[in-house]
């Protein structure tokens, strides 16, 4: 089933004499379950084209149609709306509210679709047990190594249980170790829940566990190939 | 629930920043607290000595005599008005009063000043200037013709209990009169120039030096239980009081005093309102700097789906905190100072001279009411609300994918 297809995307951006062409007419359709790494070199237009598919970023043309929806004619709120129901985000720098323990990080987001207290605590300490955080749920982000703050990160995308994870660069802070755990618990996520998974990486480890790689350059796909 | 609790830890991260400005709010508010508590004391202190020992809280006259004090001007068979004033069940005290100006003359000087004819007994129900004696006796009930004089008129016509004086003044057809009176006691409140200008002698001395009756009065004083309710009370008061006769409460006695009450209360409110405007700039900044640090913290929120409106409240609920710990902080401390102080006063002695031309007492105690919390409570919110402005405007602007692709 098609969950993401984008047509003829293109971004560019004006803020210099010389307009950059981010994103340069890019076709693309994404099936549900998929494990997919977009990579190519800094400045390719990796992180730009993961941000127009998660409605973090308008298209200066084109459509980006998610489960049927152009977000392209969402409103900014129904868009933010958008993102809250059917996208998780992973971020390189894990991004997790330092205030909060990993329990309460993974329960903001369902707090923010509104669910009870008693499903979103459930579900918070069901998702950092799947990430293997079930013994550090009460620590704070401050307390936690970097590959642990990526882990809260997962779980705290899969908590709302979104139609498909964006992750740009989610190793690039990590060493081997810590990569080759957060690459296994994703890896096994996708395959035992069917979760889609898209990556933005220069990270050959994540390449190497991908089934599709898509290569940009130039703002253009270069290269999409199964694994 | 969950954006108290992170804007709450929020203000906490650092903790050196937000201690600065929440110390600023609270010597803002101690310093505007305690100036308010300060002035509204001094003010209430004059009301009160203005009430208890000059006006009353309600005089009878005349129609006419306040404007023209003519020893003609009286009003006649007054005993029922006063049993009527003496049934109300807010009233303290009435004190009938024959008043006369006249010229009080020495041996070695002269001065003029107003007798007020009293029944102690009756005026002790009203005034508290027997306790203002600073020597003598507030009248004997065996002797004639005594007077209590001020300390002022004391030792500018060189006088002392015991000492005689001559009083010459008006009798009731407009005759001059007159009569030798021997000091009794001298007093001294905390107004020169009411001091100034009375002199009291028994009533019943004044009556056969006039010729006026015991039914006639040119002054009716009344005191009520306390301070409240002055305009209901005064209304009922009106009801009873027949058309001829000019009927005012201490307000309107004295309009320069209830001016200066109601323009102190306003000044003190401003005076805080401004404190916290120029505290808002501080507050301002420091939410800035803080959402600032926290851009990309922030751009991941609106990316994962928080949207303006909560991104809004969670900024207001920072600000709030951190001006209302500062608010209460400042408040709670100005309470005990005001606590303290209120009981033992703030003794300004050096100043007594000046202070007491104008009214004021040289010991202040302190007060605040709680009128003056609330107006605190509600100006914290605004100040909240409008300093948060800024940072949510800043916050608003950043554009997620611009901030969390930077990184």
């Amino acid at each position: 089933m098609k969950i993401i297809e984008t047509k003829n995307l293109h971004k560019t951006y004006n803020s210099t004499q010389v307009p950059v062409h981010a994103v340069n007419g890019i076709d693309l359709s994404i099936e549900q379950g998929e494990f997919t790494a977009i990579v190519g070199p800094s400045g390719s237009g990796k992180t730009t084209l993961l941000n127009l598919i998660g409605g973090l970023d308008d298209p200066s043309e084109g459509e980006v149609i998610v489960n049927d929806v152009n977000i392209g004619g969402l409103s900014n709120k129904e868009v933010i709306d958008f993102r809250l129901k059917n996208i998780g985000f992973v971020f390189q720098a894990y991004n997790l509210i330092p205030v909060l323990t990993a329990r309460e990080n993974v329960e903001f987001i369902m707090q923010m679709q509104k669910r009870n207290k008693k499903e979103r605590e459930a579900r918070a300490i069901e998702m950092l047990e799947s990430v293997g955080l079930g013994d550090r749920v009460n620590s704070r982000p401050a307390k936690l190594s970097g590959g642990q703050q990526q882990r809260v990160a997962v779980a705290r995308a899969l908590a709302s249980k979104p139609k498909f994870i964006l992750a740009d660069e989610p190793t690039a802070n990590l060493d081997s170790k810590s990569t080759e755990n957060l690459l296994n618990i994703m890896h096994e996520l996708n395959k035992k829940e069917n979760i889609t998974f898209i990556f933005s990486t220069h990270d050959q480890r994540v390449v190497n566990q991908a089934r599709r790689i898509i290569t940009i350059e130039d703002g253009k796909v270069k290269e999409d190939k199964e694994s | 629930m969950e954006l108290i609790k992170i804007a709450w830890r929020n203000i906490w991260r650092n903790k050196t920043r937000s201690m600065v400005v929440i110390l600023a709010v609270t010597f803002g508010m101690l310093g505007g607290g305690f100036s308010t508590a300060v002035m509204l004391g001094a003010v209430d202190s004059r009301v009160d000595k203005a009430i208890n020992n000059e006006s009353a809280h309600f005089q009878i006259h005349q129609d006419g005599y306040l404007e023209n004090p003519e020893p003609g001007l009286y009003m006649e068979n007054v005993q029922q008005l006063i049993s009527q004033i003496k049934g109300k069940d807010f009233v303290s005290g009435v004190s009938n009063r024959l008043l006369v100006n006249a010229m009080i003359q020495s041996p070695h000087n002269t001065s003029g000043a107003t007798v007020n004819g009293i029944i102690p007994e009756q005026e002790k129900q009203v005034s508290n200037l027997y306790e203002n004696l600073v020597v003598g006796s507030f009248f004997k009930a065996d002797k004639k013709n005594q007077i209590v004089i001020s300390k002022s008129t004391a030792e500018k016509l060189k006088l002392n209990v015991r000492s005689k004086m001559v009083l010459t003044f008006q009798d009731k057809k407009g005759n001059l009169t007159g009569g030798a009176f021997r000091v009794a006691g001298i007093f001294k409140t905390s107004n020169k120039a009411f001091d100034e200008m009375n002199v009291f002698v028994l009533r019943k001395d004044m009556e056969s030096l006039t010729g006026f009756s015991e039914h006639v009065s040119h002054e009716i004083a009344v005191l009520f239980n306390d301070n409240d309710d002055l305009k209901e009370r005064t209304a009922e008061l009106f009801k009873i009081t027949p058309d001829n006769l000019d009927a005012r409460n201490w307000k309107e006695l004295n309009p320069e005093l209830g001016m200066m009450s109601m323009m102190t209360e306003k000044y003190l409110s401003y005076l805080v309102a401004i404190i916290l405007f120029a505290l808002a700039f501080g507050i301002i900044n420091t939410m800035l700097m803080a959402i600032l640090e926290r851009k990309q913290e922030l751009a991941m929120l609106k990316a994962i789906g928080m949207n303006e409106g909560k991104i809004r409240i969670m900024i207001i609920w920072e600000t709030l905190f951190l001006t209302a710990i500062g608010s209460l902080t400042g408040l709670m401390l100005n309470q005990a100072l005001v606590a303290w102080l209120g009981k033992t006063g703030i003794n300004l002695a050096a100043y007594s001279e000046g202070m007491e031309s104008y009214g004021f007492g040289s010991v202040i105690y302190p007060s605040i009411n709680g009128m003056f919390y609330l107006q605190i409570v509600a100006l914290v919110v605004i100040t909240a609300l409008v300093a948060s402005i800024f940072p949510i405007i800043r916050a608003s602007k950043m554009k997620p994918a611009e901030i969390l692709s930077s990184n």
